[in-house]
């Protein structure tokens, strides 16, 4: 608890840098979206606003949790509040069981999605399988590691 | 696995949230331990119990497991 304040302000840093680079992203992407094109203005108009839309998306949260911790450092109960919801055991054994299940479930997903790509576009179907492949082997060097650290 | 925590705060007139302030976890967690829906790690029993003056097993039913051994 006594690093705690300490690790705050670290994070709130990470986030005021994160913003920075969101906007630059955004304007980058207005740029380079005039100057390119796919072909149709569909697509054009649903990549620009997906890449956008995300960067934006990600502001507003990390401006809430900014709005969030600075609130925190200046009231003791508050920082104690968030210290404890941080890290209290059951929200990270509900959230370590998330992630395990959910990856595996995703990677599934990515699976059957690889097996049907594989008949319509050969593109979309090798795209598919380097993420799949990139997926797995991440959880085969996380599992390594832990089971090596505990 | 059940305990003898809400039995406990209620002789004492403790609320959730200050027994959960004082062991360092969130209201939830205490109502989920009440209701044996999740079973505290050592640390936290240890806490609970130190919080009462009491020892583990007289905070927590080890019973079941002991018809294991």
């Amino acid at each position: 608890m006594n690093t705690y304040p300490g690790l705050i302000k670290k994070r709130l840093i990470g986030i005021h840098l994160f913003n920075v680079i969101a906007v630059c992203f955004i304007g980058i992407a207005f740029w380079i979206s005039r100057n390119t094109s796919h072909g149709s203005d569909l697509f054009d108009g649903l990549t620009l606003g997906f890449q956008i839309g995300i960067f934006i998306g990600l502001e507003v949260i990390m401006l809430l949790w900014a709005f969030r911790y600075k609130k925190a450092l200046g009231d003791e109960k508050l920082l104690k509040a968030l210290y404890i919801q941080e890290h209290d055991e059951r929200a990270q054994l509900i959230s370590g069981r998330i992630g395990a299940t959910g990856f595996l479930i995703v990677l599934l997903g990515i699976g059957l999605a690889t097996v049907v790509a594989g008949f319509i576009n050969l593109t979309v179907f090798l795209t598919l399988m380097a993420v799949l492949m990139f997926s797995v082997s991440v959880k085969a060097a996380l599992k390594i590691y832990y089971h090596r650290k505990y | 696995m059940n305990t003898k925590i809400q039995a406990l705060r209620k002789e004492r007139k403790i609320s959730q949230e200050e027994l959960a302030l004082a062991v360092g976890v969130t209201r939830q967690t205490i109502t989920s331990l009440e209701t044996g829906k999740y079973t505290a790690s050592l640390i936290l029993a240890y806490k609970i119990a130190k919080y009462f003056n009491l020892t583990i097993e007289d905070v927590f039913d080890f019973s079941d497991l002991e018809d294991e051994l």
